[in-house]
């Protein structure tokens, strides 16, 4: 099947006064028609800056090292100014973490949503208000009319979020890049929102790359999963095989962190340490000093994404491996 | 609506009545008119007749009753000095110190944001540090040093324009150029911060990530979410335009009611000077309370309740 986004090998660096740190290196991934691929990990594992760096929407001191992104054929990177700004909006959109930030306080519902059909479809003010009514009603946005004429600051959370959804859909895109959609809502808001992707995911055969750090949602709406963890991908895979069979320490260590209702425990899992701060990545597995089951080969040589046995992750182990070696401990 | 109207009109009542109480006390404290109008071969009976007339011999409560009466039921008095209406002075010099400020408003305003917002969006290139070097030095350049400066090169050397004084509208150029210099300034540098600010929030990513090109960027999405500060820094910078207006009216000979109160102060002429420092105040009120009223029509957060 042909991907709609294909990421190969993109490596991403930031100049700061503090010297150059790398966000990204070595991303990977396809994002086929009508598919749902889920980018999770940690806070500054650079699931953002991968997904901004789609839409260029990366701050100036950004830089692409290496790599290519494919969308439909097309190498993004090579694009002018100009031909990505007819792509912004209009085949690609973008939703993002705070909703509350994320409205231009000052405009109108109604005019932040049919700005980017104004821009990129139809040239009639009536027409694209209209249009846009018609987005908010198709979100689930209660008494649209009003809620059009109404200002960001009157909306709550719930709402909002449904507001950028409206706008990022307005123009059909064919891929939809949600950026932590949910993570600024209440669970029940949040069990809302994602209803509402997965039933446009359907009804438009629209391709979502949906980004967040908490693998419960994942679960529920994913087709394909992709894990990283300080800049790099550490293992991918459908959502049954993550769940049921994590190749990865990493991605264990996450379904550890997940609390079950049919266990008992006394105190919830975390995964010892913190991410590794990118200015000062040393040479071997990044993960190896938060990792139960390090070796001195994981502290000098960092493993590559290989696919073994039908299964893709960055590991010199095993899970085979690593149960027979026993690790600093294994439940 | 009407409400808070109400209420802004009540304060504005209120910083009047403080003014003119400081500006009468302030008066008396620094000196007699009756001695510099009287000439040197003047006796004793004479400055008491003069004081009697002009009714500073009683004792000071009652004259500050009577200033309060007199500036309650408008009536100004008459100039010690000119013995012409205070009232009249002041309706052939206010027009001409609205139009210095008036113009020079209109030159610093639109521009400075112009120049901040470019300086903005061209953070640290080329045009932003000189932007930054030339706001600097227009802000460190006194008025009255920068007028005369003004005046020698484009008045005496180049003989383009009246050196001072008033005739025609070129009179106003030198003037109001002077005075919009130090406005001008502080706005690009508000301007400047305040739009460096906005580019950082989501809604800019957001409305870029809707292919909006970056003159609706900046200006459709950004310009008006920075105008706010920069219209309050316009409305505290206007106190400070009617006070450069005094130095700027006296460098100039400008007939203004900046030039009439510092004259009026030379000379001890009372009247002159609480009628023009009360109207100072009252503008400054007004104008404050114009720029509240402009901060909802920006900001639909800010309601006037």
């Amino acid at each position: 099947m042909d991907a709609l986004l294909e990421v190969n090998d993109l490596t991403i660096q930031f100049r700061t006064p503090e010297g150059v740190i790398t966000a990204v290196e070595g991303v990977g991934f396809r994002v086929r028609k009508g598919e749902l691929l889920c980018v999770v990990g940690e806070s500054g594992c650079g699931k953002s800056v991968t997904a901004l760096s789609i839409l260029r929407l990366l701050a100036d001191n950004a830089l692409y090292v290496s790599g290519d992104i494919q969308f439909e054929g097309q190498n993004l990177l090579e694009l002018s100014e100009k031909e990505m700004r007819e792509i912004r909006g209009s085949d690609i959109s973008m939703i993002f973490q705070e909703p509350m930030t994320s409205l231009n306080p000052v405009h109108t519902i109604g005019k932040q949503i049919s700005e980017a059909y104004l821009l990129h479809i139809e040239k009639d003010k009536k027409k694209a208000w209209d249009k846009s009514i018609e987005m908010l009603k198709m979100v689930g946005v209660p008494d649209a009319e009003r809620v059009a004429k109404s200002f960001p600051h009157q909306l709550s959370g719930g709402m909002r979020q449904r507001v950028m959804i409206a706008t990022a859909m307005i123009c059909q895109p064919k891929l939809l890049i949600a950026d932590e959609p949910t993570t600024a809502l209440d669970v029940t808001i949040q069990a809302q929102i994602l209803d509402i992707l997965s039933d446009l995911q359907e009804k438009n055969d629209l391709a979502i790359m949906f980004i967040t750090h908490d693998l419960a949602i994942v679960a529920k709406i994913a087709d394909y999963i992709i894990v990283m963890y300080a800049g790099k991908i550490v293992e991918e895979g459908t959502p049954e095989a993550i769940f049921f069979e994590p190749m990865h320490p990493y991605t264990e260590g996450l379904l550890k962190c997940i609390p079950r209702v049919d266990q008992k425990v006394d105190e919830l899992f975390v995964i010892a340490g913190n991410v590794p701060n990118p200015s000062t990545y040393a040479s071997g597995c990044r993960f190896h000093d938060r990792c139960p089951y390090a070796t001195e080969l994981c502290e000098k040589e960092m493993p590559a994404l290989e696919l073994r046995d039908g299964r893709k992750y960055a590991c010199h182990f095993t899970p085979a491996d690593r149960k027979i070696r026993g690790g600093a401990h294994v439940d | 609506m009407l409400l808070y109207m109400g209420k802004r009109c009540l304060q504005a009542v209120i910083v009047l009545l403080v003014v003119s109480t400081l500006v009468f006390f302030l008066l008396r404290v620094v000196g007699d008119p009756a001695t510099l109008m009287l000439d040197p071969n003047a006796t004793k009976a004479d400055y008491e007749d003069l004081k009697r007339s002009l009714g500073l011999d009683q004792p000071i409560h009652v004259q500050y009753v009577n200033f309060m009466k007199d500036m309650a039921s408008l009536n100004l008095g008459r100039s010690y000095r000119y013995k012409q209406p205070v009232v009249n002075m002041i309706k052939d010099a206010l027009p001409f110190t609205l139009q210095l400020v008036g113009v020079s408003l209109l030159l610093a305003v639109p521009l400075a944001i112009v120049v901040g917002v470019l300086a903005a969006v061209k953070r640290n290139s080329l045009i932003d540090s000189v932007m930054t070097t030339v706001t600097i030095a227009g802000r460190s350049i006194p008025s009255f040093w920068l007028g005369l400066i003004l005046m020698m090169l484009f008045a005496v050397k180049l003989k383009i324009l009246p050196p001072s004084g008033w005739g025609s509208l070129k009179h106003l150029i030198l003037p109001s150029v002077t005075l919009a210099m130090g406005l001008a300034t502080s706005t690009v540098r508000m301007t400047r911060n305040s739009m460096l600010s906005v580019m950082n929030q989501d809604y800019m990513k957001a409305a870029k990530a809707k292919g909006v090109s970056p003159f609706r960027l900046y200006i459709g999405h950004g310009l008006r979410n920075s105008l706010i500060a920069v219209i309050t820094l316009i409305s505290i910078q206007v106190g400070h335009l009617l006070g450069g207006s005094i130095v700027v009216e006296t460098v100039f000979s400008y007939p203004g009611i900046g030039r009439l109160l510092i004259n009026a102060i030379m000379v001890y002429d009372y009247p002159v000077v609480q009628a023009s420092v009360v109207l100072m105040a009252l503008l400054f009120v007004v104008i404050n309370l114009i720029v509240d009223l402009l901060y909802s029509v920006i900001d639909p957060r800010i309601r006037v309740r």
